[in-house]
């Protein structure tokens, strides 16, 4: 996690900025959480470097160990039970198997589920199939799915799993919306000073502080029409400062 | 070494995914791609060995598929149905035995025995049981009410078909290599996977 007074400070710092109306917390709280949630979803996959027929970014969820590293802390592994196929997608509110909410569904990682066979329980992989496939996967002769290779199929709010009557019980795993950073105050002499108990760092590793801090500061930039410093922001971050 | 259906396509598996993780290849349509190459390579390697005049399958191919319950037919004749798929050899000798488990082995004689042979003293087999493949089944000759058996075994070479995906089978590593890169190749094609680059110092 990285300590949201420590990046503010250093956001200020480099926008040159001394807290005196030109950006307010409330601003500050926004450009900070947009700037995570742009940093997060780089790190999965950044579709705007898609190229026509080659759906693959620079770098995005597992592709090495550096971008296995850099997310391992939004991973979240939970037992998921359920009737009639259809498991429910972790929105927040809906809770696991020990009775605990699950955080709020981000990117697809991997569902497992129990299989046993001769006494022996081996975890079998659900495969995720696309729309398209699902006619041709349910009435196969030679791929239908069993409760070896059982499939599942992503709805709105849930996941199809088939075949239904066979898997009540998978476990899912993963990644999670990062939790939004929030830099609390207190009012003391009319200036907001930093309050630790009502403040939430931000949700990444340090080693993404600059990176995180970069993309704030454009969002700042833009705000407050300073060009100079976007360009210098986007110079930094391209460069991987 | 042992193997299994399933870890023949595990492996093939593994290596298309390392060029496409994507790959919505499914283990069962690879175990019956390797079933189909194993087959092509055993008829051709049986050809190939009529040259070196040692013309055989070797016996590690061939399983014995127990119990296969004795039917009978519209037409008042006995069959099993056929266990699996094989390999189609000449002379029948995709199918080693079939018979009881204590007795002996069925005599294996051609469709159309029982025509060809009706009303001859040969066709009694003296005695003994006959059997060939039709369709779907493998039918008996002389087989009636009183010596009927009520199962029979049948060894046959390389019953997939019969066989679960994590039953132990043994297929010579040279033959299994073969089919493995005969099958990866089939489906690299699939994927657009690009072939292997062939040096080849004479062309070049």
């Amino acid at each position: 996690m990285i300590n949201i007074d420590k990046f503010k400070r250093f956001v200020y710092f480099v926008a040159n900025k001394n807290g005196r109306g030109t950006l307010t917390p409330s601003d500050f709280n926004s450009a900070a959480e947009r700037a995570l949630f742009a940093w997060t979803q780089n790190q999965l996959s950044n579709q705007e470097q898609y190229q026509p027929g080659n759906p693959v970014s620079q770098t995005s969820l597992e592709l090495d160990q550096a971008s296995i590293d850099k997310l391992r802390h939004l991973k979240e592994t939970r037992s998921i039970g359920f009737t009639g196929g259809r498991m429910p997608i972790p929105n927040g509110v809906i809770t696991d198997l020990n009775g605990e909410v699950m955080p709020d569904y981000w990117r697809y990682s991997k569902i497992m589920h129990k299989y046993s066979k001769n006494g022996q329980v081996i975890r079998r992989p659900i495969e995720i199939i696309k729309e398209m496939e699902y006619g041709n996967r349910m009435d196969s002769s030679i791929v239908a799915p069993t409760k070896k290779r059982a499939i599942g199929l992503f709805h709105d709010t849930y996941v199809e799993i088939q075949p239904e009557s066979l898997i009540t019980l998978v476990t899912l795993t993963y990644i999670r919306n990062p939790i939004a950073p929030v830099w609390g105050y207190t009012i003391v002499n009319n200036r907001p000073v930093y309050d630790d108990a009502t403040s939430v760092d931000l949700d990444a590793p340090n080693s993404a502080f600059n990176q995180i801090a970069m993309i704030a500061l454009e969002f700042i930039g833009v705000h407050i029409r300073e060009q100079e410093l976007v360009q210098s922001a986007m110079g930094f971050e391209n460069k991987g400062v | 070494m042992a193997t299994s259906k399933v870890k023949i396509a595990e492996e093939i598996l593994r290596r298309l995914r390392k060029y496409s993780i994507d790959s919505d290849i499914d283990e069962r349509e690879l175990m019956i791609s390797t079933h189909e190459t194993l087959s092509t390579i055993i008829r051709n390697r049986y050809f190939e060995t009529k040259g070196m005049e040692c013309q055989e399958v070797s016996g590690v191919l061939y399983y014995t598929l127990l119990d296969r319950e004795v039917k009978k037919s519209d037409s008042d004749t006995y069959y099993i149905d056929i266990p699996s798929t094989t390999v189609e050899l000449p002379f029948g000798v995709e199918i080693k035995r079939v018979g009881t488990r204590k007795g002996m082995g069925f005599v294996p004689v051609q469709l159309g025995f029982n025509d060809l042979y009706a009303n001859l003293e040969s066709s009694t087999l003296e005695g003994q049981i006959g059997y060939y493949k039709q369709g779907n089944a493998i039918e008996f000759s002389n087989m009636t009410y009183s010596n009927k058996p009520d199962a029979v075994d049948i060894s046959m070479v390389l019953p997939f078909d019969a066989l679960d995906e994590d039953d132990a089978i043994n297929i010579p590593q040279d033959m299994l290599d073969q089919a493995i890169d005969i099958v990866f190749n089939k489906y690299a094609k699939t994927l657009g996977i690009p072939p292997d680059e062939i040096a080849n110092s004479i062309d070049n």
